[in-house]
């Protein structure tokens, strides 16, 4: 026994796997090596100290303490111990990567993990930084697995003086007893309307097989590199790829939320161990050919596989630009015209320069296809045998567009307005023509003017500055929409687009007394590039605060505080719209296990402002926000508040993505047929209720909380019957209208939006603690377009507005409305709210003549009706909410709670439109509840066609309780989850 | 319990009184006369870690070859962890002389199959393989007692880049008080230690075990085994078995479960057919 443990020790130990606390981990990547002249003196490691050290772009997050490393080629900055960002528990990830000194940053997050669980990844618990210029400088870290301390783990990132990128190696030891399973891999966190996943392989490069956590295991392929390039449509991305440096491919999954590269998934029994080698480059290119070219280069110094350089051209007549994806996207597969097209292997994809030439590497000797796309459509191929280095594709002729200049103007001054497009296909037919898609990712649009998630043109919509905007066309025939915001005329026009250059011109009215006096329209949900999912740049996104013309406007970008203020002014908007600094906290890593559930949950997203901007600091500032209840994320985030704090519960009952809650209601699978307990009673409602230990705040200390949410109102009836469900419960919660908008594709800013009483105005004099106030008071409207203006008397006869202030009204007082919107925006129906009851519906509304009016009376509904009616069967004290807008669909709760069980929340709509939801109305396999459908989409001629191009919504309002002492205690007694009934 | 501690006892003091008699050539005590020809003698053959290293072994001496398969599994819902495995192994040994007996096992077909949450991963491989001496130290009409020796070799390919090797030293002993009955015990150590690039990580561990058989005819046996492990891996684990004969073949179907230790373990069954000649 001696013996063997002389002979063992006696082995030589590689790199750290001895897990020793002197080693050294191994120099990444020994065979590959680039050269680069004289620029090799530009190496430096610096630990951040001030925000212009962070490396630019719309993903920068460079804050004090992280560690950056630069050559003459890129930036890396590796996150700081301690430092938690998104997926990454406690830094030592990569948080940006971009071309040297250039501010295109497209990285979210790139960490290391060995599956699919919170322990699966690696906490780093020690950082090395290791400076050894002029040969090298890198950054390594030790730690081990999340929870299991006997899997040891170093990475070393390391960078050398004409690196095209970083090296890294991490090694992995399980000194557990138990064989595991890794999937020893780099995450890469793009989280949707970023950059996308691009891999080689048969039908592959940007489309991927669909999985969800459950499927996951089946969607594991091979490849030789993956690639990914932002798309934010301005000049602010850059291109990355990792590629490995030992072997000839890679092992992992691709999806637009998080792709995974890395070594093969192993059974690694105790005392097994892992190295994964692998370069990830970074390029200065708007396709992903940049960095693929760097990984083909790499990948022929590792396996000896020759490339090729290929170089062609692109024409178009009269075409405005050609270096954009827009306009024209090159992608080069391996195959044949007669091989069909998802068996086609894409290599590369790349964007010309503005001179429409290009070239790309691929794999030599193979035989290709070269398609050209423009305007998210295929428009050229053509076919290339056996393709040697240097070969001339020749010129690729792109078909003719039209280049339509936008002109919109304010009726009043004739002054330009900034002001939103949208272009809608007149038919069917007309939108099959022109229908298009980034490369079959993110949303199909008619016409595909650009990414959807980027800047405008994107998807079918421009944003016009000053009143003028242009952009390149698909030849059709369509409705052009002017917008400019709901308290404004719409315009619409018919426009047929031939080759060459034409004007369509609007002119839009204010519609005079539609805004109430003394209101501010604001939007508390808005998110910019900076969001982990968003890549609209900041000029559009300001821009489109004023094409909406919004009087406030809450960034609330995820995980990130960040500061609109700089723009607003660089607009010349500063006179008239105000920004608040906030932040939209968002759970990534799964932690909270609730009473017969074993899956860790997260708790959901919350906005909070106004905040301290501070990009010096991880998260610009903003509060460390997972692994923790809400009631202790609300205690972190207390000294972050510059002012009156807000707190908003959002979307509390959407769908889960990728395993994370995005509302903590839902993920608590809350039961709203019982009432709350008074404290925590170990139940899936006394987790809502509970405070958590070392905090001031209970799990619901929020103040506000979404009704509406998105401007096609998705969830808003289970959204309603939380909200209706706290307001029963005596939870005073302000219930909030917003976008929830990360592009100008996937909801329009200020739709809907809320309306606040409030004493201050937007622009220089604006005062968000004013405008706080009146949101706590409840003085507030939640609206896509329909006005509502009510009270009811007190019992001294004075009409009281809607607020949360509790009051007792008179004996006959009567509830009078007005309901009032701009003529495209149609109100069909009033209807009366009461304990969380719609108690009375005023139908069949008559609808203005003329949807694109700009005078006469915007007045849908004036009258009265009796409290008594309303109070009807209904005992103790009453809440009395009223909505306005189109009917909602029928709707009712088949299950969908926990374990199936009836919650109180609807889940279906009466889909097959028989006037009753039952199990026929239950659509998909095996389903049990749903769809909870919107009301279908208007046809032209139909009230709301218009609205509906614009919003892809339906009209909706509704104002925030009055709360009535109806018992004369001098307060609001909850009704209960009966409602008083 | 109970009745474990009472075995034990009763095993040590029945020890003390008989292992002062000097063993003689040949044999003519507890291993001849204990000879049921096919029926598996001894402690059950299945142990919770790399082979039969740290499983149970007979005092007696026997020419015999035979299949063996052996099952384990791990499954951590909580955890949405799962680890199966199944060995197929070879084993045999042959009675160089009737006090000795040199033995080995090869895990021929090692199959493993883990989960981590949602992934999965199968694998096939060539498993462990031991060898080992067993020397006869006392045999008298009722009690028979071995030192056993066992190398774990180098031919598994289950750990990546890593090869185990290991050793055993052990003491076991059978005891006949009735015809009907042998009680067994046996006590180890074994170290195993990895070779390769990474560290070695040596992994001591001591091993003991007590156990009965009842075995009413010569064609069948119940055994009850409990083996207790100090080491890197922990656990105390009664093992029940069931013993068959025919002719010179013999049938072990065996199953365990360790009750306390850090032993993850939710079953560990084995299967053997064995041959003697």
């Amino acid at each position: 026994m001696v013996a063997l443990v002389g002979l063992s020790s006696a082995c030589a130990k590689e790199s750290c796997l001895s897990g020793e606390a002197s080693c050294v981990v191994a120099s990444p990547c020994p065979k590959v090596s680039f050269e680069c002249g004289g620029l090799n003196e530009q190496l430096a490691i610096d630990t951040i100290s001030s925000t212009a050290q962070r490396p630019g772009g719309w993903n920068g997050l460079g804050a004090k303490g992280d560690v950056k490393l630069s050559n003459a080629f890129a930036d890396v900055v590796i996150a700081g111990l301690g430092t938690q960002n998104y997926l990454d528990p406690n830094g030592g990830s990569i948080l940006d990567l971009a071309p040297r000194g250039q501010p295109k940053d497209v990285v979210n997050n790139i960490f290391q993990v060995v599956g699919i669980l919170p322990g699966d990844g690696i906490r780093y618990t020690s950082m090395k930084v290791i400076d050894e210029k002029p040969e090298r400088v890198a950054v390594e870290l030790r730690g081990a697995l999340e929870g299991r301390p006997d899997v040891l783990a170093f990475t070393r990132y390391e960078l050398r003086p004409c690196d095209r990128g970083v090296r890294v190696r991490t090694e992995l030891i399980n000194g557990t007893t138990d064989t595991e399973l890794w999937s020893l891999v780099d995450g890469y966190y793009w989280s949707g309307r970023e950059a996308l996943p691009f891999t080689p392989g048969e039908g592959v490069g940007f489309n991927h097989p669909s999985f969800n956590l459950l499927t996951i295991n089946g969607v594991f392929r091979t490849f030789p590199f993956l690639a990914a390039a932002g798309h934010s449509g301005d000049d602010r991305i850059s291109s990355i790829a990792t590629v490995s440096c030992t072997d000839a491919s890679m092992e992992g999954f691709n999806s637009d939320q998080v792709s995974a590269a890395g070594l093969p998934r192993t059974r690694v029994p105790p005392r097994g161990y892992q190295v994964f080698e692998r370069f990830i480059a970074v390029a200065d290119s708007k396709g992903v050919s940049g960095a693929v070219d760097i990984a083909m280069d790499v990948r022929q110094q590792v396996t000896k596989k020759a490339h090729a350089t290929v170089r062609g051209k692109v024409e178009r007549p009269g075409a405005l630009a050609l270096n954009s994806e827009r306009e024209t996207s090159v992608f080069i597969l391996e195959g044949s015209l007669s091989t069909a097209a998802e068996k086609r292997s894409p290599w590369t994809q790349v964007v010309p320069s503005a001179d429409g030439s290009f070239s790309a590497r691929v794999s030599a000797g193979s035989s290709y296809v070269v398609e050209v796309h423009s305007f998210g459509r295929k428009v050229l191929e053509k076919e290339f045998a056996s393709v040697q280095d240097g070969l001339d594709l020749g010129t690729f002729v792109l078909p003719s567009t039209g280049a339509v200049s936008f002109r919109v103007s304010d009726a009043a001054t004739m002054m330009g307005l900034d002001a939103e497009i949208f272009v809608v296909p007149v038919d069917q037919a007309e939108r099959e023509k022109v229908q298009g898609t980034l490369h079959g990712r993110f949303t199909s649009c008619a016409p595909w003017l650009g990414t959807p998630a980027g800047a405008s043109p994107a998807c079918n919509r421009v944003l016009v500055r000053q009143g003028q905007a242009t952009a390149e066309v698909p030849l059709g025939r369509y409705y052009v929409y002017a917008f400019h915001g709901p308290f404004w005329s719409l315009g619409r026009d018919t426009v047929t687009v031939m080759p060459g250059a034409s004007t369509v011109s609007f002119t839009l009215s204010r519609l005079a007394g539609l805004k109430p006096a003394g209101t501010l329209s604001a939007d508390f949900h808005i998110h910019g590039a900076a969001s982990f999912d968003s890549s609209i740049p900041d000029l559009d996104r300001v821009l489109s605060f004023s094409a909406s013309d919004l009087d406030v406007a809450v960034g609330t970008d995820h995980d990130v505080v960040y500061d609109y203020t700089r723009t607003v002014e660089q607009l010349g908007l500063a006179q008239r719209l105000s920004t608040v600094v906030g932040l939209e906290t968002t759970g990534h890593i799964p932690f909270l296990f609730i009473p017969k559930s074993t899956f860790p949950l997260v708790i959901g997203h919350y906005n909070m402002w106004p905040l301290k901007f501070d990009p010096s600091l991880p998260r610009n500032g903003g509060p460390y926000d997972e692994l923790v209840e809400p009631g202790m994320l609300f205690e972190k985030t207390k000294p972050l508040f510059t002012g009156t704090p807000l707190i908003e519960l959002n979307h509390p009952w959407a769908v889960a993505e990728f395993g994370r809650d995005l509302g903590f209601p839902r993920a608590l699978a809350m039961d709203l047929q019982k009432d709350l307990p008074a404290a925590d009673d170990g139940t899936n409602l006394g987790i809502y209720v509970r405070t958590p230990a070392g905090s001031t705040f209970a799990n619901d200390g929020h103040h506000a909380q979404e009704v509406m949410n998105g401007s096609d109102n998705g969830l808003f009836l289970q959204y309603r019957a939380f909200w209706w469900y706290v307001l029963n419960q005596g939870r005073k919660k302000v219930g909030t209208a917003n976008s929830d908008s990360h592009s100008l594709t996937d909801n329009t800013v200020g739709m809907p939006f809320n309306l606040v009483t409030a004493a201050t105005q937007p622009g220089p004099t604006f005062d968000v603690n004013t405008l706080n106030r009146g949101v706590l008071d409840g003085r507030s409207l939640g609206t896509n377009g329909p006005l509502i203006e009510a009270t009811i008397e007190d019992s001294a006869g004075v009409a009281r507005p809607y607020s949360t202030t509790t009051f007792a009204p008179k004996a006959d007082a009567k509830v009078r409305v007005k309901v009032s919107s701009a003529p495209w925006i149609p109100v069909q129906e009033v209807r009366f709210v009461v304990n969380g009851q719609i108690v009375k519906t005023v139908k069949d509304l008559p609808l203005p003549a003329d949807p694109f009016a700009s005078s006469g009376s915007f007045v849908r509904y004036e009258g009265e009706v009796a409290l008594s009616e309303l109070l009807a069967g209904v005992t103790g004290d009453a809440w009395v909410s009223i909505e306005a807008g189109r009917p909602l669909m029928l709707s009712a709760d088949l299950g969908g709670g926990q374990g199936g069980a009836f919650d109180g929340v609807p889940d279906t709509t009466d889909n097959n439109g028989d006037g009753v939801v039952n199990a026929e109305d239950v659509m998909g396999m095996g389903a049990k509840i749903g769809p909870l459908n919107d009301p279908p989409q208007p046809k032209e001629g139909e009230a709301g066609f218009d609205f509906a191009n614009i919003t892809l919504g339906y009209p909706l309002a509704f104002t925030n309780p009055f709360f009535l002492d109806r018992t004369g205690d001098g307060q609001f007694t909850a009704p209960g989850a009966k409602g008083g009934r | 319990m109970r009745s474990i501690l009472f075995i034990a006892v009763f095993s040590t003091t029945a020890l003390a009184q008989e292992v002062s008699q000097p063993v003689t050539e040949p044999l003519r005590g507890g291993c001849v006369s204990a000879d049921a020809r096919g029926l598996p003698e001894g402690p059950i053959a299945m142990g919770y870690v790399e082979a039969d290293l740290a499983s149970g072994r007979r005092a007696c001496p026997r020419n015999e070859v035979g299949l063996g398969v052996r099952g384990l599994g791990i499954i951590d819902t909580p955890a949405f962890y799962g680890n199966v495995g199944a060995k197929g192994a070879l084993f045999g040994s042959w009675a160089v002389r009737s006090t000795t007996e040199i033995f080995a096992t090869l895990e021929a077909v090692s199959f493993g199959f883990t989960q981590n949450a949602t992934l999965t991963k199968t694998e096939i491989t060539l498993g462990h393989m031991t060898a080992g001496v067993a020397q006869v130290v006392y045999d008298t009409e009722r009690l028979s007692g071995a030192i056993t020796g066992r190398v774990l070799l180098p031919t598994s390919f289950e750990i990546p880049g890593m090869r185990l090797v290991g050793a055993e030293f052990g003491h076991t002993v059978s005891w006949r008080p009735k015809s009907w009955l042998e009680v067994h015990g046996m006590a180890s150590i074994d170290l195993t230690v990895g070779l390769g690039a990474a560290r070695s990580d040596p992994r001591i561990g001591a091993l003991g075990l007590v156990g009965a058989i009842w075995q009413p005819t010569s064609w069948f046996g119940l055994v009850l085994d409990v083996s207790g492990r100090a080491g890197r891996i922990s656990y105390l684990a009664p093992t029940i078995g069931a013993r068959f004969r025919v002719s010179s073949f013999g049938i072990e179907l065996a199953g365990s479960l360790p009750v306390v230790g850090n032993d993850r373990h939710d079953f560990v069954a084995s299967g053997r057919f064995s041959w003697r000649f």
